[in-house]
């Protein structure tokens, strides 16, 4: 714990800025995966939605401060909240339904984020996307923006942290474990799923924020499907039953596109490739795998000992 | 605007919407059969359709040889990845949709390999050139022949679900695949076919497609979402609710591109959303 | 004004022609066993289901405490001390035992929304003394769904515990359950009432289970009640005897 901190603290004196830009990049997309993980693995719900409140997140605060002439502390405040908002709207419809029937009316209103962006094209700047974003200058340098932005992530992760471990994360896990049996326990499951769902968003909306602040500027490619795919990969390929589990996978979907992306433009073959193995071979994910070979282990001692 | 324009309109969106239908309706088939979220099924149309490029490029009459043979060959890649899903049968839906997602990039990124990433157009044959005047316009034979097409196969469809025994045996595993199985018929079998034959109408879909749009990479996911919000608002597992959702998508678009031209796809998400509220399983789904 | 814990009037429910409960009528008195019994299709599990709220009942009135619960959703009876157990197991398969009957007694504890604490120790204690109850305790640390049957259906039981209910329905709790399996859940209901005072309504298809238990009986048959009363006048009502030849009640007899 402690060397990690110190790890992060002194990478940016250590190492180029290629590398602190893509370690800030690592930390938002480690954000989103677990944001999006508060809806599909803790409550067992799969979005295909979660592109749209990314990209939401990213134009609430690029229009904010650019149409609006908002600081940025307050823009980066009101995108979560606002994301959140959407979600909540979206989700109070959404949890009326179940299983591959909520999927598919998250991937409509992702869609309709994502056609509402690239149509509004005087508000949004539609294809062209919106550019030019001014950041304060305690924050312009790659090294301080690698700080706040890691600040800010550490802070969310810990909140999606307590939430996980708290009573109301453990009720979240019943929902996902059993929803009829949670319901006989005195669950009021759809009351809860719209409510993992608002708060998976309002990290969404965050991540969205931040990676706009990263990238300087909103795109209509943050708001894709494919981008709501992301995350998901990367709770598939860590495992999204474990705390740790879609951050390492977040990681290591980065450091694949980084780096086999560098050697060759067929970089989607490469993915799709891993990911049609993990989910044929190791469904349970990398991380979730040791988990629960540890889990057995430690079972089965137990019941030798008894 | 007169009133011919307008049904000018609405029949060419019956074009696009019969050719979508061949699309849906196997979406909705292994759906409603094997019940598997085929989110890779517009890469069987998209494959047929390069498949096609190729065949019209080697042959001068080669349009109809593709016909005949792209969708055989989406069918076989379809049996191939049938193979695959089969062992996600019993696990929830979204490792099918991350299968099929992962088959998705790959293919898409084979394709790129193939054909290259720019547009590419299929020479429309002779015989289907030119139009028909009707309602003060010139109606592109194409349309017809498309509407022709996937009207003759989905009356064979439905002729061969309802009418044999082949047809009882999958409306059976449908409704009961135990109890199917336990009454003799190979539902394995049954499961590969059915996956094929959708395959083979996605491959259909794909090749007649091409005379009336480019293809191009990508165009497996526009295609996939329209699919399903087809079998959304038809009906998942229902093969006329796909006629229907296909109409409807068809005629909307059609006309919602006459009154807001940049908004015409989001008339049909709001309309998906609220067949989605007021009917989760579709104008002629059952629930299940 | 109301000795009876659960009052039901008059209750039907039909699923197309098919008449499945047809206006039942009867009352669970605190701190007994009432049994529902009754061939296959006589409507037993649909008149549990209208009773936990899991159906919609077409007409008549269920009331519980003296409180009208007719048509409340599941979580809300559940809320009001009314806890089930289902036909097949119901559980939660990957968790732990212990965290079996933890998510039901956070939940009534009233803290299923609580995010300040971690969820570790909320109610431990009394999840642990619930699994002392049914004899679960060594196996506080087992993977739920790697439990045998029988133990499962016990910790099923103890779930429904963990809601503290003054009232359990237990839906058929020896289903597929070996002899010994057996005798231990017997004697686990019949703990249940003597020591702890809870009132129980059961559906069960073992006549030697339902008799053992039982302080009053329901007979229900096509949908309608064929008999009521204590076990002694059940097994000599002549209807009752019709409806059963050959089938269990004869069966018993003549052992």
């Amino acid at each position: 714990m402690i060397l990690g901190l110190a790890v992060i603290v002194v990478l940016p004196f250590v190492v180029g800025i290629s590398w602190v830009l893509l370690v800030t990049e690592l930390a938002i997309l480690v954000l989103y995966a677990m944001a999006y993980n508060l809806t599909m693995g803790v409550t067992g719900m799969l979005s295909f939605g979660h592109g749209g409140l990314f990209g939401a997140g990213a134009y609430i605060l690029v229009i904010a401060m650019i149409k609006g002439d908002i600081a940025m502390p307050y823009a980066l405040l009101a995108a979560p909240i606002l994301t959140a908002l959407i979600t909540f709207v979206i989700g109070w419809l959404c949890v009326r339904l179940t299983g591959i029937y909520f999927a598919i009316l998250t991937l409509a209103f992702g869609q309709l984020i994502w056609a509402t962006i690239w149509k509004m094209r005087t508000i949004t700047g539609g294809d062209d996307g919106l550019t030019g974003l001014q950041i304060p200058s305690v924050m312009a340098s790659p090294t301080n923006q690698y700080f706040c932005i890691l600040a800010i992530v550490m802070l969310a992760v810990l909140s999606i942290k307590i939430i996980v471990d708290s009573p109301f994360g453990f009720t979240l896990k019943t929902i996902r474990e059993n929803q009829t049996r949670a319901q006989c326990i005195g669950i009021n499951v759809k009351r809860y799923q719209l409510l993992a769902f608002t708060a998976s968003g309002l990290f969404t909306g965050l991540a969205g924020a931040l990676f706009a602040i990263l990238m300087r500027g909103a795109f209509v490619e943050f708001a894709t499907v494919a981008r709501a795919f992301e995350p998901l990969f990367a709770g598939i390929l860590g495992g999204m039953h474990v705390f740790w589990g879609p951050a390492f996978g977040a990681g290591m979907l980065l450091s694949l596109d980084t780096f086999i992306g560098a050697y060759t433009e067929y970089w989607p073959l490469v993915a799709g490739g891993t990911l049609i193995l993990l989910v044929l071979f190791l469904p349970e994910g990398i991380i979730g795998r040791i988990a629960s070979i540890r889990k057995a282990r430690a079972q089965r001692l137990n019941q030798s000992s008894a | 605007m007169g009133l011919d324009a307008i049904l000018f309109q609405v029949l060419t969106g019956v074009g696009k919407g019969m050719n979508l239908f061949l699309l849906a309706s196997g979406l909705s088939l292994i759906y409603g059969v094997l019940n598997v979220v085929n989110f890779a099924h517009a890469t069987f149309y998209l494959i047929a359709a390069y498949i096609c490029y190729t065949i019209t490029g080697l042959f001068p009459n080669g349009y109809w040889l593709a016909l005949i043979l792209a969708p055989i060959g989406a069918a076989l890649l379809g049996g191939i990845c049938e193979r695959l899903f089969s062992r996600l049968y019993d696990k929830e839906h979204y490792t099918q949709i991350m299968l099929a997602w992962g088959l998705i990039l790959v293919f898409g990124d084979l394709m790129k390999l193939t054909w290259g990433s720019e547009g590419k157009m299929v020479p429309t044959p002779d015989v289907l050139a030119g139009g028909v005047p009707l309602l003060g316009g010139n109606f592109p034979i194409t349309y017809i022949f498309v509407i022709g097409v996937a009207a003759a196969i989905g009356i064979a469809l439905y002729v061969v679900l309802y009418r044999t025994k082949v047809g009882i045996d999958v409306r059976a595993a449908a409704a009961d695949a135990e109890m199917t199985s336990a009454l003799g018929v190979p539902v394995d079998k049954l499961y590969i076919i059915v996956f094929m034959v959708a395959c083979w109408l996605a491959g259909v879909g794909g090749v007649i497609a091409t005379l009336l749009s480019p293809i191009y990479l990508g165009g497996d996911l526009e295609i996939i979402l329209a699919a399903f919000i087809i079998v959304i608002i038809g009906g998942m597992g229902s093969i006329l609710g796909s006629l229907v959702g296909s109409l409807i998508y068809g005629v909307v678009f059609a006309l919602g591109i006459l009154v807001l031209p940049r908004f015409a796809l989001v008339f049909l998400y709001i309309l998906m959303v609220l067949v989605l509220i007021f009917r989760p399983y579709g104008l002629l789904g059952r629930p299940r | 004004m109301d000795l009876d814990i659960l009052k039901v009037k008059s209750l039907s429910k039909a699923f197309g022609k098919l008449q499945a409960v047809d206006r039942v009528s009867f009352t669970v008195q605190p701190g007994v066993v009432k049994s529902v019994i009754g061939p296959n299709g006589a409507g037993k599990t649909t008149l549990f289901n209208l009773i936990t709220g899991y159906l919609r009942a077409d007409t008549g009135e269920i009331t519980f405490k003296g409180m009208n619960i007719t048509n409340l959703p599941p979580h809300e009876l559940n809320r009001k001390g009314l806890a089930r157990s289902f036909q097949i197991v119901n559980i939660f398969p990957r968790f732990t035992v212990f965290e079996n009957v933890q998510a039901a007694v956070i939940s009534r504890m009233g803290k299923s929304s609580s995010i300040v604490t971690s969820a570790k120790n909320v109610g431990r204690e009394e999840a642990f003394q619930i699994l002392d109850r049914v004899g679960l305790s060594e196996q506080a640390g087992y993977i739920a769904g790697t439990l045998s049957h029988g133990d499962q259906r016990i910790m099923e039981i103890a779930i429904a515990l963990g809601g503290r209910p003054e009232l359990l329905l237990l839906d058929e709790p020896t289903a597929g359950m070996a002899p010994e399996e057996t005798y231990a859940t017997v004697a686990l209901i019949k703990r249940l009432v003597s020591e702890f005072g809870l009132s129980i309504l059961v559906v069960e298809h073992d006549m030697d289970v339902v008799f053992s238990i039982s302080e009053t009986i329901v007979v229900l048959h096509q949908g309608g009640m064929l008999a009521q009363g204590k076990p002694e006048e059940v097994r000599q009502n002549e209807m009752v005897q019709r409806v059963y030849l050959g089938e269990e009640i004869t069966r018993e007899k003549g052992q």
